[in-house]
């Protein structure tokens, strides 16, 4: 019976990382925030891990790219639209 | 009276290639496919010009149909998702038979270094090469994600999968990438 109550609210990594990753983006259940909350309370590294899948998520989401079509390339796009408006 | 928006089809690589090119590149993360892409939006484009109504702008409209052969793409190289899934064994790679860190994946510290109110070039070109060593799935399914922001009902059903498949497939994304840049980063 202890053993299954352990169970309950004791989760593991792979668990509370999953319900990191959940509640990122939607709204999770009172008892998942329960055992994530407990989980956080004793392992660093899940801490760690939220806090680094925000920064992804807030890195991500405002995703730039400085990649840019040369001027070759833009010439051979240029020819083909002209050839197909004629 | 507002002028009519219209099309000037000379002045479209001038004007926008280059950030159309960007747009496809963070969500095909490949040069080629984005050019590809972006060559096919011109022409389509073309071929539909009396379908321009003129109540988008000439910008959003080559936007809309870009967007539409992003999807395109992504469904042709995916034509069987659900198949294709990987097994949920593959996150053994990060934990061990009771759930635990694997020693070599403990999260470091990659957030120290990081200000979020900057980030720099180099920071994206890490996550678009830690993005490319994610398969054909799990990258299309990071752009609907996190880059695009569609919700995850519509994600399941674009892609075909169950909402318990979607979690593992995103969780599993997540872990593979903070991995990916913590190596990259800091040289862990």
């Amino acid at each position: 019976m202890e053993n299954k109550s352990n169970k309950k609210f004791m989760i593991s990594c792979k668990e509370a990382t999953m319900i990191v990753v959940k509640k990122a983006a939607i709204n999770v259940t009172f008892s998942e925030r329960l055992k994530l909350f407990l989980h956080l309370l004793i392992c660093q590294y899940c801490r760690l891990f939220e806090k680094q899948n925000k920064i992804i998520d807030n890195i991500v989401s405002n995703w730039k790219t400085n990649k840019k079509l040369s001027s070759k390339q833009k010439n051979a796009l240029k020819l083909k639209i002209e050839s197909e408006i004629k | 009276m507002e002028a009519v928006n219209k099309l000037n089809p000379k002045e479209w690589v001038n004007k926008y290639s280059d950030e159309l090119f960007g747009f496809a590149y963070i969500r095909v993360s490949d040069e080629d496919t984005a050019r590809d892409l972006i060559q096919d939006t011109f022409l389509s484009a073309l071929k539909n010009l009396q379908s321009f109504k003129g109540e988008i702008s000439e910008k959003n409209w080559l936007y809309l149909i870009l967007k539409n052969k992003i999807i395109d793409h992504y469904r042709k190289s995916s034509k069987t998702p659900v198949t294709r899934f990987d097994d949920e064994n593959e996150l053994d790679e990060f934990f061990d038979e009771e759930g635990h860190w694997r020693k070599d994946d403990l999260p470091g510290k990659f957030n120290m270094a990081v200000n979020s109110s900057q980030f720099s070039f180099e920071f994206y070109e890490i996550i678009e090469k830690c993005k490319r060593k994610l398969n054909e799935i799990q990258m299309r399914l990071f752009s609907m994600k996190f880059v695009d922001e569609i919700n995850s009902e519509e994600i399941c059903k674009e892609m075909e999968i169950s909402s318990s498949n979607y979690w593992v497939l995103i969780h599993r994304i997540k872990l593979k990438i903070r991995k990916c840049i913590e190596k990259l980063f800091y040289g862990k």
